[in-house]
């Protein structure tokens, strides 16, 4: 070894030193700090703080009014027609009106998942497996058969001739005239149809008629809406997986929608609990409600609309049901 | 390296570099689907696959190749004398050892294994750890620490980016030598304790034999590489808890390399060859005052020795709160005990798994203050070993030992084989010079000569 090294050696050697006791100081006593700290967050939890903030500049819509449910489970909501609103539970049905008042409120056999209410102000529940018909809260009219055990209905859908029952066990829809008599079966796989079949990860699976009287449902697996002809055909479907604002997140979405009377489409999400607005063709137009305004582990918003289009949210772990109004300077109001 | 041609170790040293900084690039690939889904459409997910542990038969292979390179590596330092062939082997070593095997089981760490079977009597330690753990022992202590020079990869991967070698002052080495046996005491008491394996814990160069570790490690391995191009091998010589017990092992060794293969004619060549201070100079005691003051000062720190023994046991036995969070189970009641007082609003998956078990606070707790008390009973043993330690380091450094010619340091002499080449009897014996020339050398030397005068003298 030279010991005489020149002044550029020796100041390089010395760097080199510093720079290095530094590095195993400071990084050594990084790793101990690591594994030895308590509040250790999970290092394999996926962050999703940054899309939460995605699309907070295109927010069309803000809450007007709160109804506080005094209820202790809430599962879905409906409008009637002369919009009162319906609120299911684990054992019945409430009528309440525009303050939130009860106005009606009947009990039921087991929880009711979905509701709908025809023109006449019938309501229609679905059961576990299987739908109940009221008149107006007052009486049961009917209980449908059952399709079959494995059966788990989360929507309804009610057009002037028909009732379209969304069934997430046996990944189709019944199609039931309004006697409860079945009427057909839509959705199965049918290649030579190009039915390529419902995929539901989870129990959420949501049917809407669009102002045209067509079928629309939720294919959550594969992040789209579906359009059937009244054979049950595909006749179109549109959306994306994204994490972003434009698109449906999670393995899972939309878990709910319903139709405006102008054809778009207003969506509710999981994961990521968000209710947005798409145009007929299916493009993004505006964010009613980002995840800010929902607490964590949301999930299930079920949505409806009354005749003004507002549009109403429920929110199961606040209890409430949230009316959302347009912004009067939103510039994609026009 | 004057065996190895320049170009050669250039294209080892990229290769190397390479191989190091893979990982670091694999850092941020990794991406994640969220959430998992959850099936309900008659899919039902893979079963997890556990993979088959490594044959018994290649846990014996492993051992082969350790007792081959032991043997060669003593052959080649020992009979050949040929730097050359130890680094090729070294090389081997690394490969084989470090990136094939993904550096376990190794000597160093089986440290640990064997502390654990000692003190826990519920584990069985493999018998391939065991022999891993010895075999390097048995043969320090016939042949000194060939295992260091050309077999162990963890030295295998600094003595490889040695490039300029700076002289650790004496006083700063003898300090920093003191960082082995209180790493090996914490290792031991940490086993001792269950509190976890801290050696592999946190081994630097692990994360670049495996192509993964975290971030700070990957970051402390690169810096003790990078300190290691100026200051040769700093972790074997500064930190490897199994030098240690080499280090005793070769101080009692019965054939141990020597830099010249027959005589020192104290030619001074190979003074400044080693780059780990291995070497000892020819000196004459000198006594600083009077020879009667330097025995009663020698007398006094062997007075001292138990209160070094003593006051070290205290000291270390006072630190068993913050050396027994390194244990799960003190960490986790810490933590429990944190978040019910609302000091901590974090909770954490360590938490929130045990309260999900169902099992009573007041158990972990008790579990808690006994494993604090193991850490205070194995506080004093780990102090007193320290204090002991530096007792006998002030004493070594008392006692003035007269030497003769140039030799090696047994204890941290890692028989690497540099230093032949600078003796030139070693070329007398490799038959590049005659015998004459070789004494002629020293002569030459005008420093040498000047010294070699004064002895005669």
């Amino acid at each position: 070894m030279d010991t005489k090294k020149p002044k550029t050696d020796r100041l390089i050697t010395g760097l080199i030193i510093f720079l290095s006791v530094v590095g195993i100081l400071y990084f050594g006593g990084r790793a101990i700090y690591e594994n030895t700290r308590r509040n250790q967050e999970n290092p394999f939890e996926y962050d999703v703080e940054g899309f939460k903030r995605s699309g907070a500049d295109r927010v069309s819509h803000h809450e007007v009014r709160r109804i506080q449910l005094d209820l202790e489970h809430v599962l879905a909501i409906a409008i009637g027609p002369n919009d009162e609103l319906y609120v299911s539970g684990d054992s019945f049905i409430c009528a309440l009106d525009k303050e939130g008042r009860v106005l009606n409120r009947i009990e039921t056999v087991g929880p009711v998942h979905c509701l709908a209410v025809d023109e006449n102000g019938d309501v229609y529940a679905g059961l576990n497996d299987h739908v109940e018909v009221f008149d107006n809260l007052r009486i049961k009219k009917s209980s449908w058969n059952s399709p079959g055990k494995e059966a788990i209905f989360t929507s309804i859908a009610v057009s002037p001739t028909a009732i379209f029952v969304a069934d997430a066990g046996n990944l189709v829809i019944w199609k039931f005239d309004k006697a409860g008599d079945l009427l057909q079966r839509i959705g199965d796989k049918d290649e030579a149809k190009d039915v390529h079949g419902f995929i539901i990860p989870s129990p959420y699976f949501d049917v809407a008629i669009d102002p045209d009287g067509f079928l629309w449902a939720a294919n959550t697996g594969r992040h789209t809406l579906e359009n059937f002809t009244p054979d049950g055909d595909l006749r179109t479907a549109w959306g994306e997986f994204s994490m972003e604002i434009e698109g449906f997140c999670g393995c899972c979405n939309p878990t709910h929608f319903i139709i405006l009377e102008d054809g778009t489409f207003v969506t509710s999400e999981k994961g990521l609990p968000r209710v947005k607005i798409y145009n007929r063709l299916g493009e993004f137009v505006s964010v009613v409600a980002g995840p800010d305004l929902f607490r964590e582990g949301t999930v299930g918003l079920d949505l409806a609309r009354d005749s003004t289009q507002r549009i109403y949210v429920m929110d199961p772990v606040q209890k409430a049901v949230r009316i959302f109004e347009a912004k009067p300077d939103w510039e994609g109001s026009e | 390296m004057r065996f190895c041609s320049r170009s050669a170790k250039t294209v080892f040293l990229l290769v190397l570099c390479f191989l190091l900084f893979l990982p670091s690039m694999n850092l941020s690939q990794t991406q994640e689907r969220f959430p998992k889904p959850d099936f309900q459409s008659g899919y039902t997910r893979p079963d997890l696959l556990t993979p088959t542990p490594r044959s018994q038969l290649l846990e014996y292979l492993d051992v082969l190749v350790l007792l081959v390179a032991l043997a060669l590596a003593t052959y080649f330092a020992h009979k050949l004398r040929s730097r050359r062939k130890l680094f090729v082997l070294m090389v081997f070593s690394l490969i084989y050892f470090g990136f094939f095997r993904k550096g376990c089981v190794c000597s160093i760490g089986a440290i640990q294994n064997v502390g654990y079977a000692i003190f826990n009597s519920g584990y069985a330690v493999p018998l391939t750890v065991i022999i891993f753990f010895i075999l390097p022992l048995v043969f320090t202590l016939f042949f000194g620490r060939t295992f260091c020079a050309a077999v162990c990869p963890l030295g295998a991967v600094q003595d490889a980016v040695v490039l300029k070698p700076t002289k650790v002052p004496a006083w700063l080495a003898e300090v920093l030598g003191i960082l082995p046996y209180i790493y090996l005491g914490l290792a031991v008491l940490f086993v001792a304790t269950g509190a976890g394996f801290i050696i592999c814990q946190y081994d630097p160069f692990i994360g670049f034999f495996r192509f993964g570790a975290s971030f700070n490690m990957m970051i402390f391995g690169a810096s003790i590489l990078l300190l290691g191009t100026v200051v040769a091998r700093p972790y074997c010589r500064f930190l490897c808890p199994y030098g240690v017990l080499l280090n005793w092992m070769s101080r009692l060794s019965r054939w141990h390399v020597k830099i010249t293969p027959t005589e020192c004619n104290k030619c001074r060549l190979c003074e400044e060859s080693c780059p780990f201070g291995a070497i000892k100079t020819p000196n004459e005691p000198r006594y600083q005052g009077s020879k009667e003051k330097t025995v009663k000062s020698l007398a006094a720190l062997l007075v001292m020795l138990p209160l070094f023994i003593g006051g070290g046991g205290w000291i270390v036995s006072r630190l068993d709160e913050s050396l027994s969070r390194q244990h799960f189970t003190v960490s986790l009641a810490e933590q429990i005990l944190l978040e019910e007082r609302g000091e901590s609003t974090v909770l954490t998956e360590e938490t929130k798994a045990y309260r999900a078990s169902g099992k009573p606070r007041e158990e972990l707790f008790q579990e808690a203050v006994s494993i604090q008390e193991k850490f205070r009973l194995g506080g004093w043993f780990l102090g007193g070993f320290i204090g002991l330690i530096l007792g006998l380091k002030l004493l070594n450094l008392s006692v003035l030992r007269r030497q003769l010619e140039y030799d090696v340091d047994t204890g941290t002499c890692l028989s690497c084989g540099r230093c032949f080449a600078y003796c030139p009897f070693e070329h007398v014996r490799l038959g590049l010079i005659t015998p004459e020339e070789a004494a002629a050398q020293g002569a030459r030397d005008p420093e040498a000569r000047e010294k070699n005068e004064n002895e005669n003298v």
